[in-house]
């Protein structure tokens, strides 16, 4: 099973998708953090803004890849975070972070990021490091609002960043709960 | 070759960047590498207007003072880099201080790339590794 969701990512990254530059892309996230923290002015509103910003993304976002990649329904949430490593980030980024530390009820797990292509070139300030700025933070609500419309209710947060100092960047996900087949209020 | 000070001054040839490699004391250095570099700055000035092709960022020697000699590097932005040695006994090959003027070029975008770089000051702690690596290097 794992090894045909390493090659559905990489074929889709080779065939299915519209190359473009990565500089422009990492400078403009990177202007779009730096003008936020002028906003707000106090990190933890930038990381909050990120989230949910990468939430209406990632909502958008997986539609997308299931267009492009002709993935079935998962048979759990182990194979969703193959799924989330192998494809999603794969097709978007084209870098595949390893899955581990796996909780005892297989409900969380991390995403180890050895290389995000949005931290090139980046140096965070003292103060930004100080005051808890994760500077990826977008990729947590992307991956939280991509489970959302799978009907899975996720908390994501990143633990570590290499932009902080530590070795590896790592992001936690959690399984809340699934969420029902919830049929929409009718009009009555 | 002994590697004196790095300067690197912007296109209105105000100084962003000084490092010195000297033991002396840190306050009269910087005063006297700041002058050198507002000299260096005419010389500069005079070999861009007649340079046949600007395609050439490596300006070569520009001036000796005494026991210093200056060497230039413009980027394509019109900032310039200045690299001061103290004069060897033997020649210096232009090769090695292009060289050392690449790596401090690569250093310099990686820099500006910065999305928190404010602009105007230069600060920042993986270029002073790269800096300080450098003088590690050529100022032993």
């Amino acid at each position: 099973m794992e090894k045909q969701y390493k090659s559905i990512g990489e074929e889709a990254w080779k065939n299915n998708t519209e190359k473009a530059s990565a500089e422009l892309f990492i400078f403009t996230y990177g202007s779009l953090v730096v003008q936020l923290a002028k906003d707000y002015e106090d990190y933890s509103a930038v990381n909050k803004q990120l989230d949910k910003m990468g939430y209406n993304i990632g909502v958008r976002l997986v539609d997308d890849m299931m267009a492009r990649t002709s993935l079935e329904r998962c048979s759990g949430f182990s194979a969703t975070a193959e799924v989330i490593a192998k494809v999603g980030f794969k097709l978007f980024l084209n870098v595949v972070p390893t899955v581990t530390n796996w909780s005892a009820d297989a409900k969380e797990f991390s995403l180890i990021l050895d290389d995000n292509p949005l931290n090139d070139f980046c140096e965070l300030p003292p103060k930004a490091v100080a005051d808890g700025l994760w500077y990826s933070n977008v990729l947590c609500g992307v991956i939280r609002g991509a489970l959302e419309m799978m009907q899975m209710q996720t908390e994501v947060a990143y633990v570590r960043d290499v932009l902080r100092g530590d070795d590896v960047s790592e992001i936690r996900v959690k399984l809340v709960r699934m969420l029902d087949e919830e049929v929409p209020a009718s009009d009555d | 070759m002994k590697l004196r000070c790095i300067a690197i001054l912007n296109r209105q040839d105000i100084p962003v960047y000084m490092r010195s490699f000297d033991d002396a004391l840190s306050e009269e250095s910087t005063v006297k590498y700041q002058y050198l570099a507002h000299t260096s700055v005419d010389v500069i000035e005079e070999r861009m207007a007649n340079a046949k092709s600007s395609s050439d960022l490596y300006l070569g020697l520009l001036q000796t003072v005494g026991e210093l000699a200056i060497y230039g590097y413009v980027l394509n932005t019109g900032a310039r880099i200045l690299l001061v040695i103290s004069v060897p006994e033997s020649v210096v090959r232009s090769a090695a201080v292009r060289e050392i003027f690449q790596q401090i070029h690569a250093g310099y975008i990686a820099l500006i790339c910065n999305p928190f770089n404010e602009g105007g000051k230069l600060v920042s702690s993986k270029f002073d590794l790269i800096i300080n690596e450098l003088g590690r290097v050529h100022a032993a």
